[in-house]
């Protein structure tokens, strides 16, 4: 793989390869290009995600026309597709080069998303990060208000979910805006800071699982953007980073096929 | 096009946490936290998500202030040291020196915290010496 | 002191084109309906947002009604197309947060009075069933812990050890 992204950059096919390089004993994001061919030989494969989509899309937008490369996985394609759907990429001119296709044996070395163990005592109580939707559709509506209210309160409102987020781009935000969402408190407005995110997830969301990786206070989010995504593909069968569609929530739509809730 | 991650710290608080400088044609252009790092784990909290805007803030103090008359001008650093030596010391000649207090940075390292706490105790005469992560 | 029966807070958004003038209509027959329904006219359905019906929830509204013309005669020709989609997004979401069945979409043009009376009646005797909405209730103390039954707390505390 190192050979083959080496003859793309002297061939000049590539201008630049986003992968990653050791500093200071961390795996971090760095940008391989002609300059440095040397550099190459430390390129690691199985780093935790960061999102190199979102600076595809800085570099992308800074010098328009520039060929890269990107270190990446089936993930990586989705937000970048969902990214060039929202005309944030070109998708000519990024290249996904996934180091299982050119080396099966290192396959699954790649350190995975890892969710926050509970303790005992929310063991004990039924809060587990690592319960599926299913889980959560099992309990009453109480109980459900109870536990997401839960989660949600214990936001500091770091805006981490929103700025890791591979696919949110946009220069103004709704969770910035001064009267969807206060500044200058916290505790967050429970529930709409994350309910608002959630709404601004349908159709885009690739579940690539960062937002609750860079989470603070370990709050599901990932399994609310999960169902947010089954809603998506269940009433406008959409699947995000796969669909070349606009997202359901941004186009009208030819005709109205979905029909009212009945009041009972 | 030149664009690095810069591996750094944290300049806010005690905690320390590491975060990446997003660099784009040497310019500071985002943060992002550092995923192997053992004290935050890729969490940052808001401080540390926006640390990239200070450094390039049109608010941000390149020199030194010294207020004369009710209004700020700027100084060099051996001026405004001397103007806070000379009201330090008029201060402990007409108060006593429990009037001055020191306060020091986690961000600052344990010699730097030992002279700071030297300073307060052996120049100006006080104990009140404490630390922002003393907790 | 006797306890207040519980009167629901009902925020309703209604179209500017059909629901209003519904409302407009069912007032002007003098046709009774419950009197829980705080109505916002607005120029189309499909300007609800979802923010604004979050925003509701969270100041304190018990349930939301949305009223749109029916598919086909939206003043603005599609416009309601958009807010069945939102809004059907939404009932799901809510749904999935505890929040469901306090969400209602419903297509009255100017003409049903007595649907607009109807829907009403019906949607104010749901959240009245369905009690206070549980935003408010929990807002006086949010929950340290998830899930009605905590175990005591000697357990708890023994748990951590």
């Amino acid at each position: 793989m190192r050979e083959q992204i080496r003859s793309w950059l002297e061939s000049g096919e590539m201008d630049a390869f986003l992968g990653f390089k050791e500093v200071e004993g961390h795996p971090i994001p760095h940008l391989f290009s002609k300059a440095n061919l040397a550099e190459l030989e430390g390129l690691i494969v199985n780093a935790p995600r960061y999102p190199l989509e979102t600076l595809v899309a800085e570099m992308l937008q800074s010098q328009p026309g520039m060929k890269l490369g990107v270190l990446g996985d089936e993930t990586t394609r989705r937000a970048l597709n969902v990214l060039s759907i929202w005309n944030q990429v070109s998708p000519e001119s990024v290249r996904v080069i996934d180091p299982d296709q050119f080396a099966p044996e290192e396959k699954g070395a790649r350190k995975v998303f890892r969710v926050s163990e509970p303790g005992p005592v929310k063991l004990e109580r039924g809060i587990d990060n690592r319960l599926g939707v299913d889980a959560i559709q099992a309990l009453d509506g109480d109980d459900r208000v109870r536990r997401w209210m839960y989660e949600f309160q214990k936001c500091i409102k770091c805006y981490g979910c929103r700025n890791i987020c591979p696919v949110c781009f946009c220069k103004e935000c709704s969770l910035e805006h001064q009267d969807l969402i206060s500044t200058g408190t916290v505790l967050t407005e429970v529930p709409i800071f994350h309910l608002v995110r959630a709404v601004h997830m349908a159709g885009r969301c690739i579940d690539c699982g960062m937002c609750e990786q860079a989470c603070p206070a370990d709050i599901p989010l990932r399994l609310l953007y999960r169902k947010v995504n089954s809603i998506v593909m269940e009433l406008f069968d959409y699947e995000n980073g796969l669909s070349s569609d606009q997202p359901p929530l941004s186009v009208l739509g030819e005709k109205v096929v979905l029909e009212l809730k009945p009041i009972h | 096009m030149e664009y690095k991650i810069i591996p750094s710290v944290c300049s806010y608080c005690g905690t320390g946490c590491g975060v990446l400088f997003k660099v784009m044609n040497g310019r500071l252009v985002g943060t992002l936290p550092n995923k192997t790092h053992p004290v935050n784990e890729g969490g940052l909290c808001i401080k540390g998500w926006n640390l990239h805007e200070y450094v390039n803030s049109f608010l941000r103090l390149t020199s030194p202030l010294v207020k004369v008359k009710g209004r700020f001008h700027k100084a060099t650093w051996d001026e405004a040291i001397q103007v806070a030596a000379d009201h330090f010391t008029s201060i402990v000649e007409k108060y006593g020196p429990d009037s001055v207090g020191v306060l020091v940075s986690a961000k600052m390292t344990n010699e730097e915290n030992f002279l700071a706490q030297k300073f307060a105790r052996a120049v100006i005469g006080t104990n009140n010496v404490d630390h922002c992560a003393r907790l | 002191m006797k306890a207040e029966p519980f009167e629901p807070k009902i925020l309703a958004f209604f179209c500017n084109w059909c629901t209003y003038g519904a409302a407009d209509l069912a007032g002007v027959s003098r046709l009774q309906y419950p009197p829980n329904v705080r109505p916002i006219r607005v120029m189309c359905s499909a300007t609800v947002s979802p923010h604004h019906v979050l925003r509701a929830f969270q100041s304190g509204a018990d349930g939301v009604l949305v009223g749109g013309c029916h598919v086909g005669d939206c003043h603005y020709i599609y416009g309601n197309y958009m807010t069945i989609k939102r809004i059907r997004f939404l009932q799901e979401l809510l749904e999935f947060v505890g929040l469901g069945e306090r969400l209602h979409l419903e297509w009255i043009s100017s003409a049903e009075a007595q649907k607009f009376v109807q829907v009403v009646t019906e949607f104010t005797l749901k959240i009245k069933e369905l009690g206070p909405s549980p935003l408010t209730v929990l807002s006086k103390g949010l929950p340290a812990m998830a899930l009605s039954s905590p175990p005591p707390r000697e357990n708890a505390r023994a748990a951590v050890g």
